[in-house]
C-alpha cells in the first residue's frame, strides 16, 4: 500500500499545477544537498587539521616538530614484524589484566550489592584507595613484583577492576523493585530470581563497567610500558622520543588511539549482542 | 535479594581498622613480596614528617597550580567550542571529526610529543593535564547541548527571541548541569594525566616526588604520596561538584521530581 | 474573508522521509478557523494533529497546500519557516524554561521582543499571575511546583504578549483527571473574559465538546479531516453541560467517528508520537 510522494501529491495538488512536481524535487533535492554538505565539511574538517599540522611543523621554532609527511614517512619504514609484535603484547597485557579483573570483579561486584552487610565491611577500604590515580601504584608494583611483565599486568588489571566492580555494584543494588517483586508474585526461588532477574537487569551497567574499564586498562598499559620500557606500543612511543627518531612518536599515538578504539569497540559490540534488549 | 535495609555504620570504622592490620600484619610476616612494602607504622611516620616539611609545600602548589592552570585553559576553549559544536551542525561537522580523531588517544600517550612541542617541563606537563581535562569537558557539553528538549528552542523562538538570545537564554543556560559534570570529570583526569607526566617527565611535584622517593629507596614516602596525591584530588573534584550544584539551584527541583 | 486572527488551512499535505521510508503525515486537510473562536481538533494518537500545530506554528515545512494568518500567508510549500509571537504554542510536555523562575518565564516574551522594559515586564507579569490566583510563587522554578501551576503559567506566559492564535498541543494530557478538570474551567473563564482564537488539539473528545465552538475530527494517519461539528454550547459553561441532552447527542454523533479511527490506529500500533 506504499504509494510514492509523486502519487500522494499528485492526488492531493489540483491537477495540472506545478505544485506537485516542484514539490517532489524539492524535498529530494534538499536531503541531496544536506547530505553533501556534511561529507564535504567533515572532510574540510580533517584536510584543515593535517594543513595546519603542516604549516605549524615548518615554522622557524617548532622546527623539531616532525611534519605529516614525515610521521608518514616513519609509519611506512616500519618494521611490520616488530610493530605487530608490540601490538601484540600490548593487547596481551590488557587483555590478561582485563579478563582476571573482571572474573574476579564481577562475582565480588555481585556479592558487595547484595548484601549491605558486606558492603559496609568491604566498601569503606575500597572508597579510600579510589581517589588514588591508578598511575600513581607504579613504584610500588615495582617494589613488589619481582618481574616487569607481572607489574605491568597488575596495572591494567588494578586499572579495570575499580570500574568492574562499581558498576557491578550498582546495577546490582539500583535493580528497580518493581521487576523483583513482579518475580516474587510469579512464584520465583531466590536462585532464578537472581539468574532471571537481577543478573539480565544488572548487565547493561555491568557493561558500561566493562567499557569504561577497558579504556583505563589501555592508559595503564601505556604507562607502564613507558616507564618500564620492556616492549609494547608505549615503549616504542617512548623510545621514538629517547632516540631521537621524533616522527615515530605519531606513528606510536596514532596506533595507541586506534587499538584503544578497537578494543573499545569490540566490548560495545560484545554488550550489544548479550543485551539484545536495550533500544540503542 | 531483599537486602536489609539496616546501615551498619560501626561497621565502616571496622573495615578500615581490619585494612590496617592486614596489611601490617602481611608484612611483618613476609607474606609473599609483602616484606617489600614499607608498614603502616614507618608510612604514618614519614608522612608525618612530610607533611611538615617546606617540601611538601613546594610540590602541592607546584602540582596543584599546574593542574588548575590546564582545568582552566581546557573550560575557556572547551566549553564555547562543546557548546558551537552541540548547537550548530555545520560548526560540528567542520571541527567534530578531528576532536573524535584525537580522542582516543591518552593524555599519557601524549607525553613524548608534550615534551616535543614545549621543552620546558612546566609548560609540557600543564600541556597533558590540558589534554586530560579538554575532551571530558568538550564532550559534556556537547551533550548537553544535545539534551535541551527541542520544545525549549521551539519555546524561545516563538517567544520571538532571536538566534542570538536563544544561544544564551537557551543553549548555554541549559547546558550548564552537564559542563558541571564535565568540569568535575575533566579534573579527576587531570590528575591522572599530572601525575603520570609529572612521573615521567616532571622535575617537582606530587607525581615526581613519588618516583623520586622510589629512587631514593625512601619507599614509605611513596605511600603517604599516593594518599596527599588521592585526598588533594577528590577535595578539588568535591569543591568544583559543590561549586556545580551552587550554580544550578532548579536541578535540585529537577532530579527531585 | 477572515479578520486579522482568523486561520485558513487550505489542502494541506505533509510528506517527509523518516527513518522508516516516506511517511505520509497529512492527506489534504482544510480547515477554517474563524476569529476569536475556540476550534478543537481531535483525533487518535500519532494521526498527526501535531504535525498540522507544527505547521501553523511555524515549527515545521508543509509539502503542498498554504496556511493564512488574516491574509497574511504564513506557510507554504519551500518557503521559510518563522515562528512568531503571534502563534504563541502551549506545549504538550510543558515548554517552560527549567532554568528560570517562573516571573522569568512569564515575562521573557515581552522582553526578547523588546516591546516593554524589564521593570515594566516584570510588573505585567506580576499582575497578571496574581490576576489568576498564581501570586507568591513568583520566584520558584518551575521543577518546585505543581504541574497544574505549571501549565496555568505557560497559559499566561502565551497570553501575555499576546498572540494572534493559541495554539495548545494537548496541553492537559499529562495531568490526572481531577486537575484536568480544574484547568479546563481556568480556560474556559480565561476564554470568556477576553476572547481571542484558539486551536487546541487533543485525543479526549469530552474534553473537546466541552472547550470548543468547533469540533474537527481527524483520521488515523494519513490525517485527513473527517467531520466538522459545531458545538451551539452557550458560554459561559459549567459542568452541567456534561449531562445535558444537546451534549449527550452531539457526542454520540461524533464518538462514532473517532472510534472507528481510534481502533484503526490501535490495529496499526501506532506509536506516541512526542
Amino acid at each position: 500500500m506504499a504509494e510514492s510522494i509523486e502519487q500522494v501529491i499528485g492526488r492531493a495538488a489540483p491537477k495540472g499545477s506545478q505544485a506537485s512536481a516542484s514539490a517532489v524535487d524539492a524535498v529530494h533535492a534538499t536531503l541531496l544537498k544536506q547530505r553533501l554538505q556534511i561529507i564535504c565539511f567533515r572532510i574540510l574538517s580533517l584536510l584543515l587539521f593535517v594543513a595546519t599540522w603542516q604549516i605549524f611543523s615548518t615554522l622557524p621554532w617548532a622546527i623539531q616538530i616532525p611534519s605529516p609527511l614525515e610521521a608518514l614517512r616513519a609509519a611506512l619504514q616500519l618494521d611490520p614484524e616488530t610493530f605487530l609484535r608490540d601490538i601484540a603484547l600490548s593487547t596481551y597485557r590488557v587483555g590478561l589484566g582485563f579478563i582476571v579483573a573482571a572474573l574476579v570483579g564481577i562475582p565480588l561486584g555481585i556479592c558487595i550489592g547484595s548484601s549491605k552487610l558486606i558492603r559496609d565491611l568491604v566498601f569503606p577500604s575500597v572508597e579510600l584507595f579510589r581517589p588514588i590515580p591508578p598511575i600513581a601504584w607504579i613504584p610500588l608494583a615495582i617494589l613488589f613484583f619481582p618481574k616487569i611483565e607481572w607489574m605491568i599486568i597488575f596495572l591494567t588489571f588494578y586499572g579495570s577492576f575499580f570500574p568492574i566492580v562499581y558498576n557491578t555494584v550498582a546495577g546490582v543494588s539500583n535493580i528497580r523493585s518493581t521487576y523483583i517483586r513482579a518475580g516474587k508474585s510469579l512464584g520465583a526461588s531466590e536462585w532464578t530470581l537472581f539468574w532471571h532477574v537481577v543478573l539480565p537487569a544488572a548487565l547493561p551497567t555491568i557493561f558500561t563497567g566493562l567499557y569504561i574499564a577497558i579504556g583505563v586498562a589501555w592508559l595503564m598499559v601505556v604507562a607502564g610500558e613507558m616507564i618500564a620500557n620492556k616492549g609494547g606500543i608505549g615503549a616504542m612511543t617512548w623510545q621514538a622520543y629517547q632516540t631521537t627518531r621524533y616522527p615515530r612518536i605519531f606513528v606510536g599515538m596514532a596506533t595507541i588511539g586506534v587499538v584503544g578504539y578497537l578494543s573499545s569497540l569490540v566490548v560495545r559490540l560484545i554488550s550489544r549482542a548479550v543485551v539484545r534488549w536495550e533500544q540503542h | 535479594m531483599a537486602a536489609a535495609q539496616r546501615s551498619y555504620p560501626a561497621l565502616r570504622v571496622i573495615s578500615l581498622l581490619l585494612l590496617v592490620l592486614i596489611w601490617a600484619g602481611l608484612v611483618h610476616f613476609s607474606v609473599y613480596r609483602f616484606g617489600y612494602i614499607p608498614a603502616p607504622l614507618s608510612v604514618l611516620r614519614s608522612g608525618i614528617d612530610y607533611l611538615s616539611s617546606i617540601d611538601f609545600l613546594f610540590d602541592a602548589t607546584s602540582s596543584t597550580y599546574r593542574v588548575i592552570a590546564a582545568w582552566a585553559a581546557s573550560a575557556l576553549i572547551g566549553i564555547p567550542l562543546g557548546l558551537l559544536i552541540g548547537w550548530k551542525r555545520w560548526f560540528s561537522d567542520l571541527t567534530f571529526p578531528v576532536i573524535e580523531l584525537l580522542r582516543p588517544i591518552p593524555p599519557i600517550a601524549w607525553i613524548p610529543a608534550g615534551i616535543l612541542f614545549f621543552p620546558q617541563i612546566e609548560l609540557s606537563v600543564v600541556f597533558i593535564c590540558f589534554i586530560g581535562s579538554f575532551f571530558p569537558i568538550v564532550l559534556n557539553t556537547i551533550s548537553g547541548v544535545k539534551n535541551i528538549d527541542q520544545t525549549y528552542f521551539r519555546a524561545a523562538s516563538c517567544l520571538g527571541a532571536s538566534d542570538r538570545r536563544i544561544f544564551r537564554d537557551v543553549v548555554v543556560r541549559g547546558a550548564v548541569p552537564s559542563i558541571m559534570i564535565g568540569l568535575a570529570v575533566g579534573m579527576g583526569i587531570n590528575w591522572m594525566a599530572l601525575v603520570a607526566a609529572e612521573m615521567i617527565a616532571g622535575e617537582h611535584g606530587l607525581g615526581y616526588m613519588i618516583w623520586e622517593a622510589y629512587s631514593l629507596a625512601q619507599y614509605p614516602r611513596i605511600i603517604v604520596g599516593m594518599f596527599v596525591i588521592g585526598i588533594i584530588g577528590a577535595a578539588m573534584s568535591a569543591g568544583i561538584r559543590y561549586f556545580g550544584r551552587k550554580a544550578v539551584p532548579w536541578q535540585k527541583a529537577l532530579s527531585r521530581s | 474573508m477572515l479578520s486579522e486572527s482568523g486561520v485558513s488551512i487550505r489542502h494541506v499535505s505533509k510528506t517527509y522521509m523518516s527513518r522508516q521510508g516516506l511517511t505520509h503525515a497529512l492527506d489534504d486537510c482544510s480547515l477554517e478557523i474563524p476569529d476569536r473562536s475556540f476550534s478543537v481538533l481531535v483525533g487518535p494518537s500519532g494521526c498527526g494533529k501535531t504535525t498540522l500545530l507544527n505547521i501553523i506554528a511555524g515549527f515545521d515545512t508543509l509539502t503542498v497546500g498554504e496556511v493564512r494568518l488574516g491574509e497574511r500567508i504564513i506557510a507554504a510549500p519551500g518557503s521559510p519557516l518563522h515562528p512568531g509571537p503571534d502563534r504563541l504554542v502551549v506545549f504538550q510536555q510543558g515548554g517552560l524554561f527549567p532554568w528560570m523562575t517562573v516571573i522569568e518565564n512569564v515575562c521573557y516574551g515581552p522582553v526578547v521582543q523588546q516591546k516593554m522594559q524589564r521593570t515594566q515586564a516584570l510588573e505585567a507579569a506580576r499582575r497578571m499571575l496574581a490576576s489568576v490566583g498564581l501570586e507568591g510563587i513568583e520566584q520558584a522554578y518551575p521543577g518546585d511546583i505543581s504541574s497544574g501551576m505549571k501549565r496555568r503559567v505557560e497559559i499566561i506566559r502565551a497570553l501575555i504578549n499576546p498572540p494572534k492564535i493559541l495554539l495548545m498541543d494537548e496541553p492537559f494530557r499529562a495531568l490526572d483527571a481531577l486537575t484536568k478538570s480544574v484547568m479546563h474551567e481556568f480556560l474556559l473563564r480565561l476564554y470568556d473574559a477576553k476572547p481571542c482564537t484558539i486551536f487546541f488539539i487533543t485525543h479526549d473528545l469530552l474534553e473537546a465538546i466541552y472547550l470548543g465552538d468547533v469540533v474537527s475530527v481527524m483520521t488515523t494517519r494519513p490525517g485527513r479531516i473527517k467531520k466538522i461539528a459545531h458545538v451551539d454550547i452557550q458560554r459561559p459553561r459549567s459542568h452541567k453541560v456534561f449531562s445535558s441532552e444537546y451534549f449527550l447527542h452531539l457526542k454520540d454523533e461524533v464518538t462514532a467517528e473517532v472510534h472507528i479511527e481510534a481502533v484503526k490506529a490501535f490495529e496499526a500500533g501506532e506509536r506516541e508520537l512526542a
